[in-house]
């Protein structure tokens, strides 16, 4: 009788936290918010928002990982497959190929170093430290030591009306199970590229799934991006990173002067 | 179109990595040394944890200060707060900030959106990001997205290349955070009136947190070239726990012409 008893108070304890446990959880990616600045007074790594209880997360990035060149996924130049370009922006794409053809680079800004932003900011073959924490991951590109923050403390995006545009974006992420999901906006348009002669928009927002493997070696970034006025639909795309390891991270600088000989920075040859 | 395009990618791709879109690099790419010296198994005892935004206190960042009220700063003629130069290097100076005071602006490439590296970007206008992880240190300014890492336990690689940041390492004396920077890229500058240094400069920190939670910098800057003894100076910061890091990008001087940075 006992043991019966004991039984059905097992397996009602069972439920009651696994409805808990599937309730927390986001079953889809729903729009992310906007975030009152004067809602979110406290900044991500302050005492008290890192104090505060949260659970363990699948998997911790920090460390340091480095793109895999892939020429299946566009490797370091580009991010395959294409999607369906809108006119203009085909148009720009094909130019770009033809300007090649006759040993020229075509619009490359970040090959005169401009910043090339997200979401080249994966696909450099320099590589990428993260560290994780549990209310942010802050990530720091080899090249140019361009840094992403992704939120994680469940703040929305920033006021439209405070936030600057930038190249990296703002970005809000989420664990969905094994996933971290990432929503990335209010990139800033200017000399801005996805890849070369696909330029991105004011429109522009990439959503990343992030999938660790079970070795923790390297992991997997799907990324969807939507630019209505360049693209129809999702691109859809993903990048593996291995981990590196017996290496500490280099500098690397994108150092005009020192840019002789090189396509991108000699105007004769960097077709506008 | 996805098929045909990818081969057409691929093949272009190749060609601009042979001949154009490649950047150029301060340093060879080539390993440190064996093994990351961010070695996370070199979990220290407790110590202070400074993880978190920090603003220079009295900088353009610092909230507390009335900037319209701000004194002006001194003359850059004015030797009383000078580094013990040598006489080389008084005499260079001395030229540089004679040409400031009269307008004229050289040898600072910051001007063309090159890093001002270390140490002058500690003496920063906008906030700091420390991030402690086991075995290492990250400080970024936002300043120019300026970055630099502070190995903890470890050794200095045999013969760094000079770098802006260099080659940091550090350990605890208690409370007390001591780091030790070697392989600094000769042509960058200690500060924003120009004052040059030569190129085996070292520079040693104290970092200290006093008990109004002020976090305090104590750079001492050995350079046999430089100075006649080493220079002492102390930054000191505050948190700011709402400050977020912002990006930093410097694009207004990439299309126009180069500020000619001759040294005098």
């Amino acid at each position: 009788m006992r043991s019966k008893y004991a039984c059905r108070i097992l397996i009602a304890a069972v439920v009651a936290v696994g409805a808990t446990v599937f309730a927390a959880a986001p079953t889809k990616a729903e729009a992310w918010p906007r975030t009152d600045e004067k809602l979110w007074p406290l900044g991500a790594l302050e005492k008290k928002d890192l104090a505060k209880p949260r659970p363990k997360p699948p998997f911790d990035l920090t460390g340091t990982w480095t793109v895999r060149v892939d020429p299946k996924d566009g490797g370091a130049m580009g991010f395959l497959p294409l999607p369906k370009l809108k006119p203009a922006a085909q148009a720009l794409y094909d130019e770009g190929l033809r300007v090649n053809a006759q040993g020229k680079a075509f619009r490359d800004d970040t090959g005169a170093c401009w910043p090339f932003g997200m979401p080249k900011w994966w696909n450099r073959v320099w590589p990428i430290q993260f560290m994780q924490y549990p209310t942010a991951i802050v990530a720091i590109q080899g090249l140019e030591n361009s840094v992403r923050w992704i939120y994680l403390d469940g703040r929305g995006h920033a006021n439209p009306d405070l936030i600057e545009q930038t190249y990296n974006g703002d970005s809000v992420g989420r664990w969905e199970g094994n996933t971290l999901v990432v929503d990335t906006s209010d990139l800033q348009p200017k000399r801005h590229w996805v890849m070369q002669g696909i330029p991105v928009s004011e429109k522009f927002h990439i959503v990343e799934k992030i999938r660790m493997a079970k070795d923790h070696k390297s992991f997997t970034v799907e990324m969807i991006m939507t630019d209505p006025e360049n693209w129809e639909g999702e691109w859809r795309t993903t990048k593996t990173m291995e981990a590196v390891k017996g290496e500490d991270p280099v500098e690397g600088h994108c150092l005009p002067d020192l840019n002789e000989h090189i396509l991108a920075t000699d105007p004769a040859h960097n077709e506008r | 179109m996805g098929g045909a395009s990818g081969v057409a990618i691929e093949l272009t791709m190749k060609n601009l990595v042979l001949r154009s879109t490649a950047l150029a690099v301060v340093l060879a790419a080539a390993l440190i040394a064996p093994g990351a010296r961010a070695d996370a198994s070199r979990i220290t005892p407790p110590h202070p944890n400074w993880t978190g935004v920090w603003v220079r206190i009295g900088s353009p960042s610092d909230p507390d200060v009335d900037q319209s009220k701000s004194p002006d700063p001194p003359s850059p003629t004015d030797e009383s707060d000078w580094p013990p130069l040598t006489p080389e290097y008084l005499k260079k100076y001395r030229q540089i900030t004679q040409a400031l005071e009269k307008g004229e602006r050289l040898n600072d490439p910051t001007s063309n959106c090159l890093p001002s590296g270390f140490p002058w970007m500690m003496n920063m206008p906008y906030p700091m990001e420390i991030l402690q992880t086991p075995g290492q240190v990250t400080v970024i300014a936002e300043w120019m997205s300026q970055v630099r890492r502070i190995y903890i336990g470890a050794k200095h690689a045999e013969n760094p290349d000079p770098t802006y940041f260099g080659d940091a390492v550090g350990h605890w004396e208690g409370d007390v955070l001591v780091t030790d920077t070697i392989g600094l890229k000769s042509d960058t500058n200690l500060n924003d009136s120009g004052l040059m240094h030569g190129q085996h400069t070292r520079v040693v920190e104290r970092w200290s947190q006093t008990k109004s939670g002020v976090l305090e910098d104590q750079l001492t800057v050995i350079d046999p070239d430089m100075l006649t003894k080493p220079w002492v100076r102390t930054l000191k910061y505050k948190l700011e726990p709402s400050f977020h890091m912002m990006e930093y990008v410097c694009e207004n001087n990439k299309d126009a012409a180069p500020v000619v940075a001759h040294k005098p």
